[in-house]
């Protein structure tokens, strides 16, 4: 890999990539990332999709919200249950709705702290203005000229209370 | 409490070899991150499948946590570390440590650090990074992913340092009590050249190493029946490229920092066969880098078919046929 070629790819995400330089050492180079020139817009479009995909299933009541954030985060039932530190028989009970309908605050709640999330959202998905869910915002400049609202949810003392905040976006 | 501790940024490749590598730095030792990645015996392949992961998955480090013990192994640095049962005594303990002006190296899931762009972050409980103060309840973070040093809140840092699953944290931390200013370099250069060679060539495993490339040359055709359809397909074969350039690798899989350390071990050891070395190691991860284009464009493109995923895969063949080759010659040039 040549200093030059990299180079070529620098874009707004700074990486260090190592490379043989114009004075013919090897060393590291600040440069940008092939996918992020690429490919961004493809990755946003196909996160979107599974999103999308997943989205309808929740609405269907076909999976519960623990799947929705599970799947959509790249998590395994094992491996959640590990990170909620519950078992993973009760974790595999609560991927469905009927299963869901009998947790626990206490166990959404440790939900909620692994996939960074508010209590309240494995009750409501919060959308944008573009019909996406906030948590799961993938921009794209087309999108992004869509919205005409900023929803932001600021955490207070009492972990199970979520201010939302919607504002207009001034032009 | 309010502190901030003198301390010099810089960005690497890769996050657990920069971090260590700027503890070093910082203590006095002028050292690179290849130097450091090359005396740990940082190269390595892995191919993964089965429950725990939810798709085949390779990697082409060491394990976690390896490039400090072998620091201290091979360099005659003493860290200190501590793991914590308890959330409250880690962070505790960590603020204490800042208040004694100490740059404090932490282990965190890499889905809970803020300051990422979102497309970068991913659950990762093997992320690393140095904590250098903390001002109005927030935490000043030196990632080596990021181009300057940034500030984190403290509810964020205690879901990075306490996320549980596969190798969670437990809020670990660790910071060097003593450097060694001049440390043998040869010695350790030779024996981390030799741990290389035994991981990719010897390791009675049949999915490390080069078996393991031939494992993930044999098995990426059958990628399809894994894949929930062809959206999530496409998806994992763009995550090829991440995982071999942008999720700090330094380029095609380390391979291309591994040939700088070469070189500057072939400096250091005064042995021109090292310079050699480096060269086709450079050349080895020319190959990975068409890999991961390739892959990243028929990712794109959707043109998934079996004809293409077997192209990869003869691709994939012909670098496990050269690595094997390459790291047979550097284990006799390392006795």
């Amino acid at each position: 890999m040549k200093e030059k070629d990299l180079k070529a790819e620098a874009n707004k995400q700074t990486f260090v990539m190592y490379a043989e330089k114009e004075d013919g050492s090897y060393g590291a180079i600040e440069t940008g990332s092939y996918l992020i020139e690429n490919d961004l817009d493809d990755f946003w479009g196909k996160m979107e999709h599974l999103e999308r995909q997943m989205r309808e299933k929740l609405l269907k009541a076909e999976i519960s919200p623990v799947q929705y954030y599970m799947v959509i985060e790249g998590l395994t039932p094992a491996e959640l249950a590990k990170r909620a530190a519950l078992p993973p028989s009760k974790v595999r009970k609560h991927l469905t709705m009927k299963g869901f309908e009998s947790a626990r605050i206490r166990e959404l709640s440790k939900y909620s702290r692994v996939f960074n999330i508010p209590v309240a959202n494995l009750f409501q998905i919060v959308i944008s203005s573009a019909g996406k869910n906030i948590k799961y915002h993938f921009y794209n400049k087309e999108d992004n000229r869509k919205e005409t609202l900023t929803v932001t949810q600021n955490e207070c003392q009492n972990p199970f209370i979520i201010i939302t905040k919607a504002e207009e976006i001034k032009a | 409490m309010n502190t901030r501790i003198p301390f010099q940024h810089k960005m690497a490749a890769h996050c657990e070899t920069g971090t260590v590598t700027a503890q070093l730095n910082n203590g006095g030792l002028d050292i690179t991150e290849a130097m450091v990645f090359g005396i740990s015996s940082g190269i390595f392949f892995g191919y993964f499948t089965g429950k725990r992961f939810p798709f085949p998955h390779f990697i082409v480090r060491n394990q976690p946590g390896k490039i400090r013990e072998n620091t201290a192994k091979r360099l005659g640095v003493k860290w200190q570390s501590a793991r914590f049962k308890n959330e409250d005594q880690g962070m505790k303990a960590l603020d204490e440590l800042l208040l004694q002006n100490k740059v404090v190296s932490t282990q965190v899931d890499f889905f809970y650090m803020d300051y990422i762009p979102d497309y970068l972050r991913v659950h990762i409980n093997v992320h690393f990074m140095n904590i250098v103060g903390k001002e109005d309840g927030k935490y000043l973070i030196s990632d080596s992913y990021f181009p300057k040093i940034v500030e984190l809140p403290e509810s964020s840092l205690r879901k990075g340092r306490f996320a549980g699953g596969n190798f969670s944290p437990n809020g670990f931390i660790f910071y060097p009590l003593s450097i060694p200013t001049a440390p043998d370099l040869s010695v350790a250069i030779r024996k981390g050249i030799r741990k290389a060679c035994f991981n990719m060539l010897k390791l009675p495993v049949p999915f490390i190493g080069i078996k393991g490339m031939r494992k993930f040359a044999g098995h990426i055709t059958e990628w399809p029946k894994y894949a929930m359809d062809s959206e999530h397909l496409s998806h994992e074969l763009s995550k090829i490229n991440i995982l071999l350039e942008d999720q700090g690798t330094g380029g095609a899989g380390f391979r291309f920092m591994y040939a700088t350390f070469l070189r500057q071990a072939s400096e250091i050891l005064k042995e021109p066969g090292l310079l050699e070395m480096s060269t086709q190691m450079m050349e080895i991860g020319d190959g990975w880098r068409e890999i991961s284009l390739k892959a990243a464009r028929m990712g794109k493109n959707r043109d998934m078919g079996p004809e293409k995923l077997k192209e990869l895969s003869e691709m994939i063949y012909g670098r496990a046929d050269v690595e094997e080759k390459f790291f047979k010659t550097l284990a006799t040039m390392s006795k």
